[in-house]
């Protein structure tokens, strides 16, 4: 065996601790980048059979590189994440909900519509009052105006809602055409970065809508949702949102396009967001209107049959076209005149206050479902409230629960600088004793020439 | 297990924020004082805040129901008194009158004495409060319900009751009518009183005596009527003042903060913060760099 052969091993030995020592430098550097799974450098021995019996080692290579990574930790991931965010999005927008309804404070509906029972209170102790009449009429409008201005809250909060789902839709579009592109590339021979970029697209996509996973040996990746193909090697489909309108209320349908079968979304934030525009807001709004449609009809009809001061009878006290939350409004002859408030079932005696009193009752009538209007919209709250309860102690568990598998898969795939410096060291120590044997090799050299 | 970098990170920042959301919990019971705001705090006790509340609303407009009615009733009652003691007068005077030595002059000055007495018997019958007459049944806008005309006194009120509702389906009525005032029969008397002065008819003098008894018996009859009305609005007023104060108590029982304990809390939380980032900055900084 010659000596320069040993030169060969040397420098073999240089060119594959460099490459760990790439590898390793690599994992440094990317030990905070999201998606990144450390790589790993499989180094071998490399021999020459001399005969049947005897082989002879002539120095190291470094081989095959490695992603290192966890398929079941990612599958397991991938299943929980639509509920996360599926419950992050349900406190967000029931946390609004909650903050429009401005609970307990002056200006919130409980405490006008019990200011406007009042008036109705003190007028019935003063029938004969312009001032109580006054009081009555600002109070009725104070219920009317306080209505309304929830009417438009949860209106816009609705289309709020729709602009969140046609943005969350076009930016799932994206990262699925993104997730074809690589599934191009894969075809060509997977790498790890493409595989690490795959990944933390499918962890996304996860998170917006409920999915299959299936990754074929090559690499590349197959997404369904609800039995309906997004991408397919290197077809992809794109969702779209259509507006149904459905006698007054409108509804969004998230499909494909051309397709006429519409995928169940029920988790993810794109779950969670259609399911506030097309069930909760409408139910929300739809109570309001109840509130306010019982409490015009109720009161009205009180009104209508009593005499005011001047001894007129027949008039509305809130105006009898608009009955729901967003257009309740007292009637403009009140609005004019409050003078024009009645307060007795007959024409005769200023003093009668019965018509008056019978509109108090009212607070008491179950006039809205079986309950009072008080009972009712103290019911919407606690509703509302048990609801953003619960959304919050889901997301808890669920937050401890993906945190738990983002462990797992980190313990796995992440990279830790500790064991990546140690080997860095191990490495360099290897690099320099490989230069100490080169050395060596020009010292027998030399003095092989010396002889000469 | 393996432990790497963005395990710790999410761990730490995770931990972190669990504190930090507790502390901001507290922080936010211990500056309100009250531990259910929101109906997420707590739904169940949010509702029966909630209830309890509406209940207490109700129990302060029964509250002000009793306190603008008691002074109606208190001058009512005043009037009645007032027409009862005037009743007394012409008594006194009928009983002078009817002494055989009393003639003349003197007869006249007790005709003018009940002339004066029916002018301020009308004068009461027609008084108000806060410009509501008293006694013109639900007809509070007529400033003279009771009129004198050629001896004879008519009454142009209604005879509708004024009803004040003083807690929970107990209605009263809070008035006496003009017609009532007129069946006790005062001012028919007072006037036969006077014409028997102006004529000296002795005999009818001596009779009104015993009639204007019976006026006075009719007044103590009026009397009773609105002094149970007070009765029942007292009770009621008791009882409401006594739920008030439950009402009140139970809603500070659901809604309030237990001072002691949140404070408590809040210094257990705080010492778990401190060590939780003390920890976490300890932990960071170790590193085997600080080694090689």
């Amino acid at each position: 065996m010659a000596i320069s052969n040993l030169l060969e091993i040397g420098k073999r030995s240089l060119l594959a601790n460099q490459s760990a020592m790439n590898t390793t430098a690599g994992n440094i550097t990317n030990a905070n980048t999201p998606g990144y799974s450390r790589r790993r450098v499989d180094i071998s021995n490399i021999s020459v059979q001399l005969s049947s019996l005897q082989s002879i080692g002539i120095g190291v290579e470094a081989d095959t590189f490695y992603r290192i990574r966890m398929q079941t930790i990612d599958a397991r991931i991938w299943q929980e994440t639509p509920r996360l965010g599926q419950f992050e999005t349900d406190e967000r927008v029931l946390n609004q909900v909650e903050g429009v309804l401005g609970v307990n404070t002056d200006g919130s509906l409980s405490s006008v519509l019990s200011d406007f029972w009042d008036s109705w209170n003190e007028l019935a102790n003063d029938p004969e009052s312009q001032t109580a009449r006054r009081i009555v009429a600002d109070k009725g409008a104070l219920v009317g105006s306080t209505l309304n201005n929830l009417h438009r809250n949860f209106s816009d909060m609705r289309n709020q809602v729709s602009s969140e789902i046609d943005a969350t839709v076009d930016s799932l579009n994206r990262m699925v055409s993104q997730l074809e592109s690589i599934n191009r590339e894969m075809i060509n021979g997977a790498n790890p970065d493409l595989e690490d970029q795959r990944d933390l697209l499918i962890g996304s996509i996860s998170k917006l809508i409920e999915v299959d996973v299936d990754i074929e040996d090559s690499g590349v990746v197959n997404l369904r949702t609800d039995g309906l193909t997004l991408v397919s090697g290197t077809e992809s489909t794109e969702l779209e949102t259509t507006v149904v309108t459905d006698g007054d209320k409108q509804r969004m349908t998230i499909g494909f396009e051309g397709h006429e079968f519409t995928p169940r979304i029920a988790s993810g934030e794109l779950g969670s967001l259609l399911n506030a525009y097309n069930r909760r807001m409408p139910d929300y709004i739809k109570s309001l209107d109840t509130i306010a449609g019982k409490l015009v009809s109720a009161v009205n009809d009180q009104h209508e049959s009593g005499y005011n001061l001047d001894g007129i009878s027949g008039i509305s006290f809130f105006d009898p076209e608009n009955v729901s939350a967003g257009n309740i409004s007292i009637s403009s002859e009140v609005n004019n005149d409050p003078s024009l408030i009645a307060t007795r079932s007959s024409a005769t005696g200023v003093g009668n206050n019965d018509i008056a009193m019978n509109i108090l009752a009212l607070e008491q009538r179950q006039l809205a479902n079986d309950k009072t209007i008080g009972d009712y919209f103290g019911n919407l709250l606690t509703e509302i409230g048990s609801r953003l309860d619960e959304s919050r102690l889901n997301l808890n568990s669920q937050t401890l629960v993906t945190g738990q598998l983002e462990n797992q898969r980190d313990s796995v795939s992440g990279v830790s600088l500790d064991e990546e410096l140690t080997k860095m060291v191990q490495y360099e120590q290897a690099y320099q004793a490989s230069t100490r044997v080169i050395r060596t090799v020009e010292e027998m050299m030399d003095t092989l020439m010396s002889i000469v | 297990m393996r432990v790497t970098q963005m395990m710790m990170m999410r761990n730490s920042l995770e931990r972190l924020n669990r504190r930090t959301s507790n502390i901001s919990r507290l922080q936010d019971i211990i500056s309100t004082g009250k531990e259910i705001e929101k109906p997420s705090d707590d739904p169940v006790r949010f509702s029966r805040a909630e209830r309890m509340n509406r209940m207490l609303q109700r129990n302060e407009r029964f509250q002000s129901t009793i306190d603008r009615a008691s002074g109606w009733i208190d001058s009512t009652d005043l009037g009645l008194q007032q027409l009862s003691e005037i009743t007394a007068d012409a008594i006194e005077v009928a009983q002078r009158a009817s002494d055989g030595t009393i003639e003349g002059e003197v007869l006249e000055s007790l005709r003018k004495k009940v002339e004066a007495m029916i002018e301020d018997a009308l004068s009461i019958a027609n008084s108000d409060y806060v410009g509501k007459s008293l006694f013109a049944g639900t007809d509070t806008g007529l400033s003279e319900p009771f009129t004198l005309n050629s001896g004879v006194v008519s009454y142009t009120g209604n005879d509708d009751v004024i009803r004040r509702e003083f807690s929970d389906n107990l209605f009263a009525a809070i008035n006496i009518t003009g017609q009532e005032i007129l069946d006790t029969q005062l001012f028919q008397e007072l006037t036969s009183l006077e014409a028997a002065l102006a004529a000296g008819d002795k005999a009818t003098i001596q009779a009104s005596i015993d009639s204007m008894k019976t006026v006075q018996d009719n007044f103590s009859g009026l009397t009773a009527t609105i002094g149970s009305v007070k009765k029942s609005m007292t009770l009621a007023e008791d009882r409401l003042a006594a739920a008030k104060l439950n009402l009140q108590e139970f809603i500070s029982d659901e809604e309030d903060a237990d001072m002691v304990e949140a404070i408590i809390k809040f210094e257990s939380e705080q010492t778990a913060y401190q060590a939780a980032l003390r920890v976490t900055s300890e932990v960071s900084q170790m590193n085997i760099l600080q080694y090689l």
